[in-house]
């Protein structure tokens, strides 16, 4: 069994999917590469008025007044195909581009009771989309192609001869000189056709005719091309004129993402990753990519994302044209133990790591990661990954000694003077006064292989007379006030 | 007043109170002294510890290891930029995210976004090693909004300072120590039951509003 899912005027449906507020009366789309601009496409209204597809555009002007023209749009059609292919591959890894607004999935492999349930299901999803489409099902590519377009919406054909017996020829497509024949003959439907004896029609018309029977008698066989699956999920938008203004952006992302998760969600996958791209009037362009941490199809939250990084982004030059694209992830199930806890909501707490980052500057929120050395106070700030987080093995804690220390960043230059080779006097604008009590010296070094960045320190730990405890460093001849672990409750700290 | 008597019932019956919130989970903070008076730090509530800068770490560093233990995260707000990650088992830091902001107004501005995104069960201001005449520049205002908003989170807030300055805390604390120099080479559990401390306010929480 084939599914085809055509998509009737089909220009007419790619341009209008973004037109807001949606025309409503005699609406045709033209194609402004060709000469006199034909029609390439005309809605019910148009029609009654007498447009026809090809006719010139002054043509179709003259018909009425009122007939709205749009022009065509390459890029909107191509973009409407991706998502026909995808609704295709919905139901079916064999899927064909078979024309302009038609794709053909071989449903062979599914059981008989879904056919219809898949069929319905692509139309209903194609809706949800801006888009009304049309579904054939039949047991060859061609029939199916011909129930497509006679579908309201779906057309199922179990009896294909019943179905054919009073179709024109035309609807067949055949080889014009062999259709002029078989008119002056008399023949006109599919069914007088065959009534014919197929040996007969091929000894005289040639195989051309001995095609056109088979399809008339719904016998055709020919494989499907197949196409790879589409694995990136995009839209776009070009700009008539460029736009100086953040909304008009922000509608068509609204828009965008509201398209691209309904796709998405009808594959069963969510967004992983989502690239945007603006470009401007003859300047640079503006590209981003967001991961998103816990992969979703939730809409508002995607734009809430975008939203955040466009009310900072400053550009040169008005905006032409944007673009979004999806990258597909599997979702994330997780399935936590009894006293395991993870984070309520990844993605918000990606969202407020933003804000939080803007507030406090680069570098300046995350995990606190210990850098490439054992050069003291040499830490970094890494992004914290806390959904990634695995329950800690069941060793015992790291065994921790004496008090902790609070830094002063940058430390601060002291002068000390040495009694017996210790430290006995301090003095610095934080401290000032003899040192009654210390503990040291703790050396270390490191990169001595490199003199450039080759360091040796000797740390102390001093008491002062009101019982506070410092940390000093010496490096060189230089004496640095490092940190403080304790003092009396009085006493006030000016780091 | 027979007037305004009718008026408020009326107010009462169009926009009923709201319930009031449900009864807040105290988080353990792995410190006896503590732990023995209130039994932890309440939800949805801003504690507020004062005392000494030792006592001060000893408390976060007893925060972090309960964190680790209950497979929790914590934030730690520092806008002196003075926490010390080398002082404390690299297997507690995993779990903490540390934010520097600029100034303490600019740290009181991190908590109103770390409460409001809601992911994270506590958050601790540390402003112990804050100058005094900025701690008195933040507006009072600021510390109300931040309980109001507490109170309709789970979230429990701990400010860390030398001295009493949160006038919106609903519980105050303050420790008390005298560690010598000899406490640097004594083991850190047997450090934290040195602390005392002294429970100074209490106040009833008031009804939840949206924040």
């Amino acid at each position: 069994m084939f599914l085809t899912l055509h998509l009737p005027a089909f220009p007419l449906q790619a341009v209008l999917r973004w037109q807001s507020p949606q025309p409503v009366g005699p609406t045709a789309v033209i194609d402004p590469t060709q000469p006199r601009q034909p029609v390439a496409a005309a809605n019910a209204a148009a029609q009654r008025l007498g447009v026809r597809l090809g006719m010139p555009a002054t043509q179709a002007l003259a018909r009425d007044a009122s007939l709205l023209l749009l022009p065509r749009s390459p890029q909107q059609e191509e973009a409407t195909q991706h998502i026909l292919l995808q609704t295709a591959f919905q139901f079916s890894p064999t899927a064909e581009s078979t024309a302009h607004g038609t794709v053909t999935a071989d449903l062979s492999k599914r059981h008989q009771p879904l056919w219809m349930e898949s069929a319905r299901k692509a139309v209903d999803d194609l809706r949800r989309i801006g888009c009304t489409a049309r579904a054939g099902l039949a047991p060859n590519p061609d029939l199916a192609l011909l129930a497509s377009h006679h579908a309201k919406p779906i057309l199922l054909i179990t009896e294909p001869l019943a179905f054919l017996r009073n179709i024109p020829l035309r609807q067949l497509s055949p080889h014009p000189q062999i259709l002029h024949v078989l008119h002056s003959w008399g023949i006109h439907t599919a069914g007088q056709l065959t009534s014919l004896p197929f040996a007969e029609i091929t000894d005289r018309l040639g195989p051309d005719a001995a095609a056109l029977w088979l399809l008339a008698s719904g016998q055709s066989q020919r494989p499907l091309n197949p196409v790879p699956p589409i694995t990136t999920w995009r839209e776009s938008f070009d700009f008539e004129s460029p736009t100086e203004s953040l909304e008009p952006i922000l509608f068509l992302l609204r828009r965008f993402l509201a398209s691209l998760t309904n796709r998405l969600q009808s594959a069963w996958l969510a967004a992983g990753r989502m690239s945007l791209t603006i470009l401007t009037e003859n300047g640079p362009s503006a590209s981003r990519t967001f991961t998103i941490p816990s992969p979703t199809t939730d809409a508002d939250l995607l734009f809430r994302i975008l939203h955040t990084y466009l009310e900072s982004l400053q550009l040169p030059n008005p905006a032409s044209h944007v673009s979004l694209e999806l990258h597909p992830a599997p979702r994330e199930i997780s399935q936590f133990r009894l006293f395991e806890t993870s984070l309520r909501d990844p993605n918000r707490f990606s969202e407020t790591m933003a804000r939080l980052l803007a507030l406090c500057g680069p570098h300046k929120a995350g995990t606190p990661e210990q850098g490439n050395s054992h050069r003291p106070d040499h830490w970094q700030l890494s992004p914290p990954a806390f959904h990634l987080l695995k329950p800690p093995p069941a060793t015992p804690r790291t065994f921790s000694l004496g008090l902790p220390l609070r830094r002063f960043r940058p430390p601060i230059p002291a002068t000390v003077a040495l009694l017996n080779h210790q430290p006995a006097h301090i003095s610095c604008p934080q401290l000032h006064g003899p040192i009654t009590n210390c503990l040291g010296p703790w050396r270390s070094s490191g990169h001595w292989w490199e003199p450039e960045t080759s360091w040796l320190s000797e740390e102390w730990d001093i008491a002062m007379p009101d019982h506070s405890l410092w940390r000093i460093r010496r490096t060189g001849p230089a004496w640095f006030l490092d940190a403080c672990s304790a003092s009396p409750a009085s006493r006030q700290h000016t780091p | 007043m027979g007037t305004i008597d009718s008026l408020r019932s009326l107010l009462a019956a169009k926009f009923p109170a709201p319930p009031p919130p449900p009864p807040a989970a105290v988080l353990p903070t792995g410190l006896p002294c503590i732990d023995a008076l209130t039994g932890g730090l309440p939800g949805n509530s801003l504690t507020e510890c004062s005392g000494p800068l030792s006592c001060g770490s000893l408390l976060l560093h007893a925060l972090l290891e309960t964190t680790a233990s209950r497979q929790s995260f914590a934030a730690l707000i520092d806008p002196a930029c003075a926490f010390d990650p080398g002082s404390y088992p690299p297997d507690l830091l995993p779990r903490l995210l540390w934010a520097q902001p600029p100034s303490p107004a600019k740290a009181l501005a991190a908590a109103d976004l770390l409460l409001r995104d809601a992911n994270l069960p506590l958050v601790i201001l540390d402003l112990q090693f804050c100058l005094p005449q900025d701690l008195q520049k933040l507006p009072t205002a600021s510390w109300h909004r931040l309980q109001r908003l507490l109170e309709s989170s789970s979230a429990a807030l701990l400010v860390l300072s030398r001295f009493p300055s949160v006038p919106s805390a609903r519980l105050r604390l303050h420790l008390h120590a005298d560690h010598r120099l000899a406490a640097l080479a004594t083991p850190r559990h047997e450090l934290a039951p040195t602390l005392s401390a002294s429970q100074e306010r209490i106040r009833p929480l008031r009804h939840a509003h949206p924040a």
